[in-house]
């Protein structure tokens, strides 16, 4: 199966290489027949109004072979045009007088004969005095790559196109082997991956349809389970006649075919609900670059708030429904069925995302920006759900990664494809985007979960009040979750969702460059957690990795102090990505873990149900701070309290987890 | 597998075609924003030069409505940009003082008209105050004429490539599919209780452990036996 897939990937990826290449290849030819002309008219006007400079100098008196300053107009005037590469002054027999170059990152340019740097073709203008004498040249160097350079933040655009499209491809053979005889053949796929490998552990994906696939996957599993008994009834032999030979053997045959382990993957349909997910966080992603901006630009002000305050309302408001709606959501999801809630948290947003689009002030943008929000909620219940529905405690982990993944993938496409469509076809249209692919959603999700009649095996626990002080008045608990997970959120929504997106777009950067910074918050999580979920297996590295992921991120405010923008927010989104890499997984396990210690009367799911409702709540606050901050004191106080406030929590955590190792037990303390 | 192959297609080919027609659509796009940017900053170029030569007038007392050597100056310069309309030179009124255009002279600066690209520049005296403005009035029709060459290069292009593109996804999808199926249904012997080759590359295993086993059961039946 995964060959299949590599194969197909590599291939499609190959096809549109390649028509991207030869395309722009033929754009490029094509237009060089107009931009070299326009820019040798525009070195002519360019050139004219030195030339006059020139002459006009000569009219009051001055040689030219002495002319003061002459240097630093022309190294202004090739300021003000980044298409030029040189700009000279030839007196008649066109020996350079004054030479203004661009340096390039190989430093200075080479020169000719003629002391103008190679590489470039000349235009001249003809400078003459008052009476017709000719006075020299100015001479406007034009470097031969410059369509290349033109064009180089298109290829940056093309490429992200390219990385976009490989990464839905991929989401869409997943959804297509997902249903009917694909799932059956992607079950034989794996179960064929495994027998190459010579790996016999028993697989737990039974593919939903039938057919003779489904024959042959029931037949192949039959007689790994035939070899399984067999190994089995061979140890009892074994062990009752005291053979150890026997039962060394038979270990050895164990550990090299993994013949009685059990293989912890989802089962088939789990994969079902990816394509819809993706397709609809896509969607919602898209507009991280420009939404902050777009509300800024229709939102008029509001008496007693600043700019930044009102522009973050929409953000807060669809981060508290989201999180207020989470827990309720559970329960009516399950009445009427995850998939045909998915489906309509999909429509819902499907409007909210026109709303937008339309949206004419700020109250229309708060309406449906809500609805888009109930639709999020919707979505995100119903798959989790759905997931949680059709796996069971050895798969669950895996089936729920699968879902994260999908979110992440989208967090990584969406922003980038986002900020371009926002520069090239505009803000209210690229809603109208999002509308669409949250459409296809609907659609995939009705392809898909169609057949969605599956039983809840367990219920997801609903979070009280009272739920919440109970678990957050344990120390180490309460530590983990207000000192660690509320502040990670926090700076997550306030930093990456609100205040990069705003200060870039106010500093003048385009949406596509904003898109590209906020993508690396999800490129640095989808390439680090698999690793560290893998180191964070051992139990008393998880605090450890907690502590330096809260002090990883706090850190991360002081980019931009360091480098110029959007270097600054670049790296501090990027340190972000690494730093909750680090933290998120062993977060999560450590939930389980301290709430087994000291407060073993309250259920796991309780435990989980309050940590991401608090987890939500930072989601609420960040923006608000964030906004609250940056309109009352300005962007270095806003970075340094919501650094701050991620640090004293880590901190704070850290002496919890000080203590506890110290101190007699945990539970003893706070039961005390 | 004929509806596996088609689901497929459906679901990759629209991928495939909709990453060229971004492509091209953002290749157009980007050539379309750097020409006009060209187009923009010449216009701003001669704004400046000309605004800056009133200035210099007006430093010498020379007032706007006099400056008659615009007159021929405005007409030179259109002649020689073949994508303006006009260059104008209005009074702090907004009436058009002098023209390219002698059919423009008195009319408002203010009326929108929505083929001209207008580029302009504030003209003021010595002390701040504007005084007029200066408008480089280029020709929107003639300015997409040029780009239209290339638009239709890249629609060519875009076309071919996303037919080529779509074909070779069906090849690079049915191929791999075709020999993966019949894998599977290869796979069907697995399921048999057929005794396995150890060369197989997918048999060896259980042959290798079905051979283990039948070795370990010999020695216990003898041991038994014994």
């Amino acid at each position: 199966m995964r060959r299949f897939d590599v194969i197909v990937l590599t291939c499609i990826t190959v096809v549109l290489v390649a028509a991207l290449a030869v395309i722009s290849w033929r754009t490029l030819v094509t237009a060089e027949g107009i931009l070299l002309p326009a820019l040798d008219r525009k070195a002519e006007v360019v050139g004219r109004s030195l030339s006059q400079l020139v002459a006009q100098a000569d009219r009051y008196g001055m040689d030219l072979e002495n002319l003061v300053g002459v240097d630093a107009v022309f190294q202004t005037a090739l300021a003000e045009s980044s298409e030029f590469g040189a700009l000279a002054l030839l007196d008649p027999g066109g020996r350079v007088i004054a030479l203004a170059m661009r340096n390039t990152s190989a430093g200075e340019p080479l020169r000719g004969l003629d002391g103008l740097p190679v590489g470039m073709r000349y235009v001249a203008l003809p400078i003459a005095s008052a009476g017709g004498e000719d006075l020299g040249r100015v001479a406007i160097g034009i470097p031969d790559t410059v369509t290349e350079a033109f064009v180089l933040d298109l290829w940056l655009d093309v490429a992200v196109v390219l990385l976009v499209s490989v990464l839905v491809t991929l989401e869409l053979i997943a959804f297509a082997f997902a249903m009917g005889a694909g799932s059956s053949l992607r079950a034989i796929g794996q179960r064929l991956d495994s027998l190459r490998r010579g790996d016999l552990a028993r697989h737990h994906q039974q593919p939903p349809g039938g057919g003779r696939l489904g024959e042959i996957v029931t037949g192949i599993d039959r007689r790994i389970t035939a070899l399984r008994l067999r190994q089995k009834e061979l140890r009892e032999a074994a062990f009752e006649r005291r053979d150890a030979e026997a039962m060394v053997e038979l270990d050895a045959i164990d550990r090299k075919f993994r013949l009685t382990r059990e293989r912890v993957e989802p089962p088939l349909r789990v994969f079902a609900v990816r394509a819809p997910l993706f397709l609809f966080f896509f969607a919602e992603e898209m507009t991280r670059p420009f939404l902050p901006t777009f509300i800024g630009e229709v939102a008029s002000t509001v008496p007693g708030l600043s700019r930044e305050m009102v522009i973050s309302l929409p953000i807060v408001l669809f981060m508290l429904i989201v999180a207020l709606l989470q827990p309720w959501l559970n329960g009516v999801t399950e009445r009427i069925g995850r998939g045909r809630a998915l489906r309509l948290g999909a429509t819902a947003a499907v409007v909210g995302f026109v709303g937008t689009a339309l949206a004419a002030d700020l109250w229309q943008i708060l309406a449906f920006r809500s609805l888009t929000a109930v639709g999020y909620a919707a979505v995100f219940v119903s798959a989790q759900g759905y997931i949680i529905d059709h796996t069971g405690g050895l798969n669950r982990a895996r089936g729920l990664a699968l879902l994260v993944t999908s979110i992440m993938v989208a967090a990584l496409c969406g922003p980038l494809i986002g900020g371009i469509f926002a520069d090239r076809i505009g803000i209210r249209l690229t809603f109208m985007v999002s509308a669409a692919l949250s459409l296809a959603a609907v659609m995939t999700a009705r392809l898909a979960l169609s057949d969605d009649t599956g039983k809840t095996t367990e219920r997801l626990a609903s979070v009280s009040f009272r739920d919440i002080m109970k678990v957050v008045m344990r120390p180490t608990m309460g530590l983990l979750l207000i000192g660690c997970a509320l502040p990670a959120k926090l700076i997550l929504a306030g930093l990456v969702f609100f205040m990069v997106p705003l200060v870039l777009s106010d500093e003048g950067f385009d949406q596509s460059a904003i898109g590209r910074v906020l993508m690396l918050y999800a490129l640095a999580m989808l390439v680090i957690v698999p690793f560290v979920s893998r180191i964070s297996q051992v139990q008393n590295r998880r605090p450890v990795l907690v502590i330096i992921g809260g002090l990883l991120a706090a850190t991360a405010v002081v980019h931009p102090f360091l480098w110029p923008e959007p270097w600054g927010a670049a790296a501090a989104v990027m340190q972000l990505g690494i730093a909750q890499a680090l933290s998120i997984t062993p977060q999560s396990a450590l939930v389980g873990d301290i709430g087994r210690r000291v407060a073993p009367e309250i259920s796991e799911g309780t435990l989980y149900g309050v940590f991401r409702v608090i987890e939500r709540i930072g989601n609420a606050i960040g923006p608000l701070l964030a906004a609250w901050l940056l309109g009352g004191f300005g962007q270095e106080t806003t970075l340094t309290v919501l650094g701050a406030v991620v640090a004293v929590g880590a901190v704070l955590f850290a002496i919890a987890v000080f203590a506890d190792a110290r101190g007699p037990s945990p539970v003893a303390i706070e039961r005390g | 597998m004929r509806r596996l192959a088609i689901i497929l297609l459906l679901t990759i080919a629209p991928v495939a075609v909709g990453a060229i027609a971004l492509g091209a659509y953002l290749n157009f796009g980007s050539i379309r924003i750097i020409y006009i940017g060209l187009v923009h900053s010449r216009f701003d170029q001669l704004a400046n030069r000309i605004g800056s030569d009133i200035e210099v007038a007006l430093s010498f007392g020379l007032p706007l409505a006099g400056q008659d050597t615009l007159k021929p100056l405005l007409s030179r310069e259109q002649s020689n940009d073949p994508l303006l309309d006009s260059i104008d030179v209005a009074g702090a009124d907004g009436k058009v003082l002098f023209s390219s255009d002698p059919k423009r002279i008195g009319t408002d600066i203010a009326t929108l008209d929505g083929t001209v690209d207008v580029r302009s520049r504030i003209v003021a005296n010595d002390f701040g105050v504007p005084v007029g403005t200066v408008l480089a009035r280029g020709s929107m029709t003639r300015i997409q004429r040029q780009l239209d060459g290339v638009a239709e290069a890249v629609e060519r292009t875009a076309a071919i490539t996303g037919l080529l593109a779509v074909l070779i996804s069906a090849i690079v999808i049915l191929v791999p599919l075709r020999a993966f199926y019949a894998q599977a249904l290869g796979a069907a012997r697995l399921a048999d209780d057929a005794t396995e080759s150890a060369d197989d590359p997918f048999g060896w295993a259980i042959a290798e452990v079905e051979t283990a086993h039948a070795a370990i059961a010999a020695r216990l039946a003898d041991r038994r036996g014994e």
